[in-house]
């Protein structure tokens, strides 16, 4: 199927800025979702937060990642070349500037945080704080 | 030579047999003195993954996509799905179909349509008259 590039596979998650028009929209409308630019796809492992974003026609100068205790804002530029004699028939590749701040629930470690830009698609791996990972505890018995 | 089967976000009616999802690229065209362009976004394709065919003046163009590994966990924001990108345009008369190219950088698809040397702008030289002769 041809599927909407964007849709709302999950549930807002907490943070989602998307959540009020899912909420009023309907978490299955087209509408609600495809607002924000980049698009994102978050993990969470025990040890740390994995965030993807699509950035096509992006180089990794033109992108700046800032951390802030448990926030992480990306944000960039996508130049808006025009040269002489170009006539557009069609434009619907976003360009100008964005920026997106993801509220975590855990304080990252920002000195250990890595990006990697390919073919378009970003990763960026920010681990885990110390204090903030998940650990077993060790139950004692009698 | 811009008119694609449908539009950017509809939810087109038929099926596809293909295991995974197939999504449309985000699209600009535009038109110069010399070719038409269009630019697709294909974020996690590469040139490898590139097909693009000419049957019955319309230009399918499909971009693949390898599957990437996911760091695993737990997803908690999902609002892309990853897949084949797939679009087709008409191509009306007028475009050199046999030297079409194409190539793929950090994720954008360019097209290039050279127009049909015919429809290529030229001067034409305006002959002066012969110099009349006086009497």
């Amino acid at each position: 199927m041809l599927a909407t590039r964007f849709s709302t596979m999950f549930p807002p998650a907490p943070f989602s800025i998307n959540r009020l028009t899912d909420a009023l929209l309907g978490a299955d409308s087209h509408l609600g979702a495809a607002r924000a630019f980049p698009g994102m796809n978050v993990w969470e492992t025990d040890e740390a937060v994995v965030v993807e974003a699509e950035l096509p026609g992006f180089s990794i100068e033109g992108v700046d990642i800032t951390m802030t205790g448990k926030e992480v804002t990306i944000s960039g530029k996508r130049a808006h070349t025009e040269p002489e004699g170009k006539v557009f028939l069609r434009r619907e590749r976003p360009t100008g500037q964005f920026s997106r701040t993801l509220r975590l629930s855990s304080d990252i470690d920002g000195s250990r945080a890595a990006a990697t830009l390919r073919n378009g698609v970003l990763t960026v791996t920010l681990p885990k704080a110390e204090e903030a990972r998940a650990r077993k505890i060790r139950v004692d018995g009698k | 030579v811009n008119n694609d089967n449908c539009g950017s976000n509809c939810n087109c009616a038929e099926e596809s047999t293909a295991r995974t999802a197939v999504f449309q690229p985000g699209t600009d065209i535009y038109e110069t003195q010399n070719e038409v362009v269009i630019l697709a976004d294909v974020p996690g394709a590469d040139s490898a993954g590139i097909e693009l065919d000419f049957a019955d003046g319309t230009l399918s163009v499909r971009a693949g996509v390898a599957a990437r590994a996911t760091p695993g966990g737990r997803m908690i924001l999902g609002e892309y799905g990853v897949g084949d990108f797939e679009r087709s345009f008409r191509i009306g008369g007028g475009i050199d179909t046999a030297r079409i190219t194409a190539r793929v950088d950090a994720g954008v698809l360019a097209i290039t349509l050279p127009k049909a040397e015919a429809l290529r702008p030229r001067k034409i030289k305006v002959e002066a008259p012969a110099a009349p002769s006086e009497n």
